[in-house]
C-alpha cells in the first residue's frame, strides 16, 4: 500500500457556525501576515456559491486550508497536498506529521474572533486513491497508524476511531473521537 | 498491486494517448534539467492543456504590498512562469457530451489534484484551478483511460469542438450534429495541419439557424446544419462560416461557402486549417487569429485558396469512414415515455420546470438543464448528478456554452423525481436561461490577463436577481447577462443584452475596479449581432446601474420590442446620461469599498496582470516536433536502465523516425505516421539534397536511421542497445544542426 500524497484533516464545529463570508477577510489577512510558519501563503479561492464544497479556500503551496461544508457539516480543513519533509514517506510519518501541521494552523485559527472548533472531534481522508486501502488488513494498519499518531499528539489513549461508511466513491476516509480536552492537546 | 497510475492504468489508456503522456512527462524532466527551452516547453504544456494561472510570475499584491512567492523549484516552466506555481488545466469534451463514469471520474480528481471544484467553461470543456504541474501527466492518464483528453485543449491549435446541447432532441434542428462535431474532434486532434498555427483555432456546430446554442458566427469556423434535395435525395451538409470572433476587435464570421456536404466537410475544413496556417500571421499575436487573415484576403480570395488547396489534399479514408458510424452518437432512451399524470404539489417545481426544462422533439422527453452558478460544481455534487444521470437518462450529460450542465431523455412522469433529487444536491437552481443565469469567465480569480473580478460581479448580480426573481417583469427575466474580466470576452460579453467587461480607471489618485457597459448584443441567430460598448462605470455601482437601465427597458419597451432595438432607439446620447449617473467614485474616506472589487477584500490593484498565455508560444512546427523525439529518446534511456532492451531499441528508432520527421513536414506536410514514407521522404529532401549532411561527419547521423530502418526490430545487447541511443541523440543533434542551417525555426530546443 502507497503512502498517500494527500491527506486531508477536518475539524468540525458545533453549535455555533461561522460563515464563508468571515473566512474570506480572514484568510487574506493571514497572507500578509505570513501567519502559518512554513507554508507559502499564495491565493484565497471564494466557492461559498457551491454547497458542500471548500467554500472558503486558502492555496498554499504545501497544503490547503479550508472553511470546509463538505458532507454538509461545516469545518475547518488542512489538506496536505506536497513538499513532505525528507524521509517521511511511511504512512505513520505522513499522518504525523501531517496532523501536526494540521493542528499548528488550528492554533492560528482559535486566536481568531471566531466561533470555537470542537477539537475533539475530526475526520482524516486520503485524498489519493492509489493509496486507498485494498483490504481489511490494510485498513487495520491506517487505524493503527492512526491511533498511534493521535495517541501522541493529544497524550491519551481514549481514542475512538472508525471508517467512514458512506459512498464508496468518496476518497478512504476515518471518523475520530478524541476524549482528552484538546486545549490541553495544542498546549502540549 | 500497481504503485504508479502509469502501472494500473496501462492497458486501460488508448496506447497513443498513453505514450503522448508519457512523451510529456519526460519533456517536463528535459525542462527541468535545463534541457528543453522554456518556450517549447509552454507550448507543449500548453497543447496538453496546462495552462498558466495569475500569479505564477512569483509575485501577488496582498492588498498591501506586491509579495514574491518563494516557490521551492527554481525551474520555469515557460517565460516568467514558475515550476512550482498552481495552475489551471483544460480538458477537452468535444460537443460537451459525458457520461456519468465521467462525471464520477471529473469529481475524484478536483479532489486529488486541484481544489475540489469542477468548473465548465463557457465553450463546453472542464477546468481545474490550482493544478500542479507535476500532477499533470497522472491526472492525465486517468482521464484516458475513460477515452478524455487533454489535448490541444489549449494553445496554438484546433480547440474544443462545441455543439448544441440539445443536438439530437432539438424541436428545430435539420439534424444532429454530434456525430459530425465528434468527427471533427477525432480527425483534427494531433493533426499535422493544425500544428502551425499562429494562433488558437474555436469550431463550433449547429442544428439550426436562429437559436443561440450554437453561436456559429462568432467562431473561427462554424458548422450550420443544412439539408439541400439533392438528386432526389436529402443531403445533409453544413453552411461554412469562417474568421468570426470576439476579443477586443469583434467580427462576424463570413459564409465561405452556403453548403458543403458531409462528405467534404472534414477536407474543406482541412484546407481551411492549411490555408491559416500558411497565410496567418505569426508574429503579431494581436493579429493572429484567422479573422484578421479573412479580413486582410477578402472572404472571396480566402474561398479561392481554399478551393485550391482542396484540391491538392491527398485523399484521407477517415474523410468518409466516420459516415459509417453516425448511428454511434444517436441515443436511445432508457425509459419509456410516460407522461406526468398530475402537477406535483412540490415548492419550487413550477418555477423550475418553466426555466429549466425543455421539451425534446421526441414525444414525452424533457431535457433538464442543472443551472450551475459560475459554472461550478463540488466533488459530492458530480457524484450525486451522476447517479440522477444513471437512473433517469442513456447516461446523457452535456456541458452548455453558458457553464450547464444538461440532463438528456428524461420522461416527463420522472420530473418531479429528478428535481426533487436535485434539490437535495443543492442543483436545483431555477433560472436557467434567464438573467439569473449569468455566465463569466473566471476573471481576477484565476487568469493572468483578468483586470476585474468577472466571477464576483457576475455572482452578486446573480445573488441580487433570484432574490427578487418572483417579482421581476418577463422581458427583465428574458434577458441574459455575461461578464469578462477584461476586453478578450472570454465570457462572451458582446453577445449579451447586457455585458460587462473589466477594467480599471484611475480615481482620486488611486485605482478603481471598472466595468465597460456592452449593451444590445444577440445570443440569437447563432450569436446574430455583437453589443456597443457605452461606458464604464465603477464596479460597485453595477447592480445600481443594471436596477436602472432594466427598469426602464420594462417600462419603456414598446410591445415586443426586443432589449436591441429598445437600446437602438434610446440612442447614445440617452444611453450616456443614464450611464453618467454611476460614474462618480467617492473618496476612499468616505467609501473604501468601491477600491476593492467584488468578492476581494484586497484594496484594487492592477499589479497582478501578468503575461497571459492565450496566445500560446511562437513556436516553430520543427520545435515542437523534436521536442517529442527528444522525450521519446529519454524514454529510450530509462528503458535501457531498467533493462528492456527490446523496448528501448524501438524508441530510439522512433525517436530518429520522429527526428527526420520533424524536418520533412517542412518540405512535406502529408508525410504521415508510416516509417517507410518518412524515411523515403527523408532521404529525398535531405539526404540526397546533402541538406542534412554534417561538414565534417557527412553521412554518417544520417546513415543511423537508415541502417536501423533497414535491420528492424532486433533482441540486441545491452551494449548495442546503448549505442543505437547514443546513435539516436547525435541523429536529434543532427537535426537541429540542420534546421538551424535551413533557418527555419524562431526558437529552437537547447542541448
Amino acid at each position: 500500500m502507497n503512502s498517500p500524497h494527500r491527506i486531508k484533516i477536518k475539524f468540525f464545529y458545533q453549535d455555533d457556525v461561522p460563515s464563508a463570508e468571515q473566512f474570506l477577510p480572514l484568510f487574506h489577512r493571514w497572507i500578509q501576515e505570513d501567519r502559518l510558519a512554513e507554508h507559502l501563503l499564495l491565493d484565497v479561492a471564494d466557492y461559498k456559491h457551491v454547497p458542500n464544497s471548500l467554500a472558503t479556500l486558502l492555496v498554499a503551496h504545501e497544503a490547503d486550508l479550508a472553511f470546509d461544508t463538505e458532507g454538509g457539516q461545516a469545518g475547518f480543513s488542512y489538506i496536505r497536498k506536497r513538499a513532505w519533509p525528507e524521509g517521511s514517506d511511511s504512512l505513520d510519518n505522513r499522518l504525523e506529521f501531517s496532523l501536526s501541521q494540521a493542528l499548528n494552523a488550528v492554533e492560528a485559527l482559535e486566536l481568531e474572533d471566531l466561533p470555537k472548533l470542537d477539537l475533539e472531534s475530526l475526520e482524516l481522508r486520503f485524498l489519493d486513491r492509489l493509496a486507498s486501502p485494498e483490504t481489511q488488513e490494510d485498513i487495520d494498519t491506517i487505524i493503527e497508524a492512526t491511533q498511534k499518531v493521535i495517541s501522541q499528539l493529544y497524550g491519551t489513549k481514549d481514542i475512538n476511531i472508525c471508517q467512514l461508511k458512506e459512498d464508496k466513491r468518496r476518497a478512504f476516509g476515518l471518523s475520530i473521537k478524541v476524549k482528552r480536552p484538546c486545549e490541553e492537546a495544542l498546549a502540549a | 498491486m500497481p504503485t504508479t497510475w502509469k502501472e494500473r492504468l496501462k492497458t486501460q489508456m488508448p496506447p497513443d494517448w498513453s505514450e503522448e503522456i508519457d512523451v510529456f512527462e519526460n519533456q517536463m524532466i528535459l525542462r527541468k534539467q535545463d534541457k528543453l527551452d522554456e518556450k517549447v516547453f509552454a507550448e507543449t504544456r500548453l497543447r496538453r492543456g496546462a495552462y498558466g494561472q495569475r500569479y505564477d510570475n512569483g509575485q501577488r499584491h496582498d492588498g498591501i504590498r506586491t509579495r514574491e512567492l518563494s516557490f521551492p523549484t527554481s525551474t520555469t516552466k515557460g517565460a516568467e512562469t514558475e515550476w512550482d506555481a498552481p495552475g489551471m488545466q483544460r480538458i477537452k469534451f468535444p460537443f460537451g457530451g459525458m457520461n456519468p463514469e465521467q462525471l464520477e471520474l471529473l469529481a475524484d480528481l478536483a479532489e486529488e489534484y486541484a481544489d475540489g471544484i469542477i468548473h465548465v467553461t463557457t465553450r463546453q470543456a472542464i477546468q481545474y484551478h490550482f493544478v500542479h504541474i507535476e500532477d499533470v501527466p497522472d491526472l492525465m492518464r486517468r482521464l484516458a483511460s475513460l477515452d478524455i483528453t487533454t489535448r490541444e485543449a489549449c494553445g496554438n491549435s484546433v480547440r474544443n469542438v462545441t455543439a448544441c446541447p440539445l443536438a439530437g432532441v432539438c424541436r428545430g434542428e435539420s439534424f444532429d450534429t454530434t456525430a459530425y462535431a465528434n468527427a471533427m474532434f477525432e480527425y483534427f486532434l494531433g493533426h499535422d495541419d493544425v500544428q502551425d498555427f499562429g494562433r488558437k483555432f474555436k469550431p463550433a456546430f449547429s442544428g439550426c439557424e436562429h437559436e443561440a446554442c450554437g453561436l456559429v458566427k462568432m467562431h473561427d469556423i462554424g458548422y450550420l446544419a443544412q439539408t439541400r434535395l439533392i438528386d432526389g435525395q436529402v443531403k445533409r451538409g453544413f453552411r461554412l462560416y469562417v474568421g468570426g470572433g470576439l476579443g477586443t476587435i469583434p467580427q462576424q464570421a463570413k459564409v465561405l461557402a452556403e453548403f458543403v456536404s458531409e462528405e467534404e466537410f472534414l477536407p474543406v475544413t482541412q484546407a481551411v486549417c492549411r490555408v491559416f496556417a500558411r497565410l496567418g500571421e505569426k508574429k503579431n499575436r494581436n493579429r493572429a487569429r484567422i479573422k484578421f487573415l479573412v479580413e486582410q484576403l477578402g472572404i472571396e480570395e480566402f474561398t479561392r485558396l481554399v478551393v485550391e488547396e482542396r484540391k491538392t489534399i491527398p485523399d484521407d479514408p477517415r474523410w468518409l469512414e466516420y459516415l459509417n458510424e453516425l448511428d454511434r452518437f444517436t441515443e436511445t432512451p432508457s425509459l419509456n415515455a410516460k407522461a406526468l399524470a398530475q402537477k406535483p404539489d412540490l415548492e419550487g417545481f413550477d418555477s423550475w420546470f418553466e426555466t429549466n426544462t425543455y421539451k425534446q422533439k421526441q414525444a414525452g422527453y424533457y431535457v433538464v438543464t442543472v443551472n450551475l452558478p459560475l459554472g461550478d460544481l463540488s466533488t459530492e455534487q458530480a457524484y450525486k448528478l451522476a447517479d440522477i444521470a444513471r437512473k433517469y437518462t442513456p447516461d446523457s450529460l452535456r456541458t452548455t456554452v453558458e457553464q450547464n450542465i444538461v440532463l438528456r431523455w428524461v420522461t416527463e412522469a420522472d420530473l418531479p423525481n429528478v428535481y426533487q433529487e436535485l434539490k437535495e444536491a443543492a442543483l436545483a437552481k431555477p433560472g436557467a436561461g434567464t438573467i439569473v443565469d449569468i455566465t463569466s469567465c473566471p476573471g481576477t480569480d484565476t487568469c493572468k490577463l483578468g483586470i476585474a473580478a468577472s466571477r464576483g460581479l457576475a455572482g452578486e448580480l446573480s445573488t441580487r436577481l433570484a432574490a427578487k426573481n418572483g417579482s421581476l417583469n418577463k422581458a427583465i427575466k428574458d434577458l441574459r447577462i455575461k461578464v469578462s474580466g477584461c476586453f478578450n470576452s472570454c465570457g462572451g460579453h458582446h453577445i449579451a443584452d447586457i455585458g460587462f467587461f473589466g477594467n480599471s480607471r484611475k480615481r482620486n489618485n488611486r485605482t478603481v475596479p471598472h466595468f465597460q457597459v456592452v449593451l444590445g448584443g444577440t445570443r440569437k441567430d447563432n450569436a446574430g449581432s455583437y453589443g456597443m460598448a457605452v461606458g464604464a462605470i465603477p464596479s460597485k455601482n453595477v447592480p445600481d446601474f443594471l436596477d436602472t437601465i432594466t427598469g426602464r427597458y420594462a417600462a419603456e419597451r414598446l410591445e415586443n420590442e426586443n432589449f436591441k432595438d429598445w437600446v437602438n432607439r434610446l440612442g447614445k446620447l440617452e444611453l450616456k446620461k443614464v450611464l453618467d449617473a454611476y460614474t462618480e467614485v467617492p473618496i476612499y474616506e468616505t467609501a473604501p469599498q468601491f477600491y476593492s472589487d467584488w468578492g476581494d477584500v484586497r484594496e484594487f490593484s492592477v499589479g497582478d496582470i501578468g503575461v497571459g498565455e492565450c496566445a500560446g508560444e511562437v513556436v516553430s512546427l520543427f520545435s515542437l516536433s523534436i521536442a517529442q523525439a527528444e522525450g521519446t529518446a529519454f524514454e529510450a534511456l530509462i528503458a535501457l536502465d531498467e533493462k528492456r532492451l527490446l523496448e528501448a531499441d524501438e524508441k530510439a528508432y522512433k525517436a530518429m523516425l520522429q527526428a527526420a520527421r520533424s524536418l520533412v513536414l517542412s518540405k512535406n506536410l502529408d508525410v504521415g505516421e508510416d516509417p517507410n514514407t518518412i524515411v523515403s521522404e527523408f532521404d529525398k529532401h535531405f539526404v540526397q539534397t546533402e541538406l542534412f549532411f554534417d561538414k565534417y561527419a557527412k553521412a554518417k547521423f544520417a546513415q543511423y536511421l537508415s541502417k536501423r530502418h533497414e535491420q528492424g526490430s532486433q533482441a540486441a545487447s545491452e551494449d548495442k542497445t546503448r549505442t543505437l541511443i547514443e546513435e539516436a541523440h547525435l541523429f536529434i543533434e543532427a537535426a537541429h544542426a540542420c534546421d538551424a542551417r535551413l533557418g527555419a525555426s524562431p526558437v529552437g530546443v537547447s542541448a
